[in-house]
């Protein structure tokens, strides 16, 4: 790992995994934060402002999530309450190890800042980020001199109805029904099964 | 009496159904986007058409 990939790795969290992933993070920052704080500003694809959360302070709650546009941006900053070094770092979405790894910030950091161009995330990222859909995030610093934790919530912006995991979930819903619908009508008494050559359970 | 009845076949209606509903679910911002919401709405799917499979009535033809 180069210099400045270690600088910027740092900065997740409190820079740490906002680095690799600065979408999760920064919102994680806003909803709370363990040993670390900071702010980030969503914007759309125009520039226009979708949201702002800081940590300690308001946003990026479950009631009140952090909007994302897949096209925009995610301008964030945080620093940590100490200079943490070799350190390991993860980043948790939807419950599951996301990402992980580590840093040793021989420079001394304990602040960082950036500004994270979602359309450069993965497709899947973008996919995920249409709708209404409310996705809880979190990260983690352990290291020397200090830990970090933190935690919010993230949304998608545009209409539920546009995407993706809509169509998805609806057209799975049907195929479900329509596979019910066949356990009821195969359900039968053992003399109309009997005279089929079929029987018991199946 | 014995009747012919489908418990794997209602198992996986109620898989797919339960992946369908988590989806629509999550999407409208219902229940938070999470593994164990997903867990939740497609086990106790599964469950309930094993269930329905098992106290589906029989129905009687030919």
């Amino acid at each position: 790992m180069n210099r400045r990939m270690r600088i910027r790795a740092f900065g997740a969290m409190a820079g740490v995994a906002a680095l690799a992933l600065a979408l999760p993070i920064s919102a994680a920052w806003a909803a709370d934060a363990t040993g670390c704080s900071g702010s980030v500003v969503s914007t759309d694809g125009a520039g226009n402002v979708l949201g702002k959360a800081t940590a300690p302070g308001a946003g990026a709650t479950q009631d009140d999530p952090l909007p994302i546009d897949s096209a925009g941006m995610v301008a964030w900053k945080g620093s940590t309450d100490a200079v943490i070094t070799d350190a390991s770092w993860s980043v948790t979405v939807m419950g599951v190890p996301f990402l992980s790894g580590t840093f040793d910030n021989t420079e001394g950091l304990d602040t960082s800042e950036g500004v994270q161009n979602l359309a450069e995330l993965p497709s899947g990222v973008t996919w995920a980020l249409k709708g209404s859909q409310v996705i809880p995030v979190s990260g983690s610093i352990t290291g020397t001199g200090g830990s970090c934790t933190a935690e919010g919530y993230i949304t998608g912006t545009g209409s539920p109805t546009s995407s993706p995991m809509f169509y998805a979930g609806a057209g799975a819903a049907v195929v479900g029904l329509a596979l019910a619908a066949g356990v009821l009508a195969g359900t039968k008494a053992a003399g109309a099964a009997a005279a089929t050559g079929a029987g018991g359970v199946v | 009496m014995k009747t012919r009845r489908r418990p794997v076949m209602g198992f996986f209606a109620g898989l797919i159904l339960g992946i369908g509903i988590a989806l629509l679910l999550f999407v409208f911002g219902i229940v938070p986007m999470t593994v164990m919401w997903l867990a939740i709405l497609t086990l106790g799917c599964a469950v309930l058409g094993i269930v329905l499979a098992y106290v589906a009535p029989a129905r009687r033809s030919g």
